[in-house]
């Protein structure tokens, strides 16, 4: 079994669980989790290799992880909503196959699985990163608006690094990325996808999706470029359900 | 009147954040809604939004000062 760590960020109400993308932490949620705590129980999981989980990936498929992340929450959460990032996206279309009776709602973040192409150097980088300056100009790849990346991001990005066993954990999911077998499509439950035109990480589909927006002048992070809209979107499913 | 930019929530494990770059400077028009300023952990960025319309009258706290839950850091007239 991979590594999981799942954490109660705050609040109370429906459960709302965030998977984070490959590289990140619970910690990305910064901008969105606080503003749902008067409407829900605001979840996060990270997955082997990031944030407080352990280094054993296992195969470091998404199958895998998602695996994981499902007998985390099993008997934790009741049919959470699910918000997923980039990877996290991914793993989340593989949760809502698992357990599509068990699960509210979608919100898929620039899903890499509907990505039209994957700049496979970002993710084959992180891992390998040393240097907190080249840490900083492949972290600024991730915006169109390039001050939100700082160089203490970049500085805590190698730093953290640096623990044993954690870039063989990011090596693995980055080599099993390129044969995971994707997730079903459309899911079996309620979903939505938001994806910045300006993502240079995981390139929106050219010939659109169902439910998809796609959002001007936002790149591959819209939890933190359109946090407001994300954000409105969680309240919406969250509302509609309380009634 | 005046009204207040604030720090908003950050959750139960962020204390502090930094105020990485004002977007709008004194004297500026702005508009409810609009980001104003970006304050931001080791971790991630938060862009905060003007909560009226009308100018931004004061800086409280310059880029690289270090800040906090409710802290006010400008303020709209």
């Amino acid at each position: 079994m991979s590594d999981v760590a799942l954490h109660r960020l705050g609040g109370e109400g429906q459960d709302l669980l965030l998977i984070h993308g490959f590289g990140a932490d619970r910690h990305s949620w910064l901008a969105v989790a606080p503003q749902l705590f008067d409407l829900a129980t605001v979840w996060a999981v990270e997955y082997a290799g990031h944030g407080a989980a352990g280094n054993d990936a296992f195969d470091g498929s998404a199958s895998t992880i998602a695996t994981a992340i499902r007998s985390a929450i099993d008997g934790q959460l009741t049919r959470p909503h699910v918000v997923g990032h980039s990877l996290g996206g991914t793993l989340a279309l593989h949760l809502a196959a698992m357990m599509p009776d068990n699960l509210s709602s979608l919100l898929l973040l620039a899903p890499a699985a509907l990505a039209s192409d994957i700049d496979e150097s970002f993710v084959g980088t992180i891992p390998e990163l040393e240097d907190p300056v080249i840490a900083l100009d492949l972290l600024k790849r991730l915006v169109s608006r390039k001050p939100l990346v700082t160089a203490r991001m970049a500085e805590a990005m190698v730093a953290g690094l640096g623990s044993a066993g954690r870039r063989d954990a990011l090596r693995c999911i980055s080599k099993a990325l390129k044969t995971s077998t994707p997730p079903a499509f459309p899911p079996p439950v309620p979903y939505d996808i938001l994806w910045g035109a300006e993502d240079a990480i995981a390139f929106p589909p050219a010939d659109g999706l169902p439910r998809l927006q796609v959002i001007d002048d936002v790149g591959h992070l819209p939890h933190i470029e359109a946090a407001t809209k994300v954000i409105s979107h969680l309240r919406y499913n969250l509302h509609r359900d309380a009634l | 009147m005046a009204t207040e930019i604030l720090v908003p929530q950050l959750g139960n494990e962020v204390s502090e954040a930094e105020v990485t770059e004002w977007v709008a400077n004194v004297g500026d028009p702005v508009n409810a809604g609009e980001v104003v300023v970006v304050i931001s952990t080791t971790k991630a960025a938060l862009e905060i939004e003007a909560p009226c319309d009308g100018t931004l009258a004061d800086i409280r706290l310059g880029e690289g000062e270090l800040t906090e839950v409710g802290a006010v850091l400008g303020v709209i007239e």
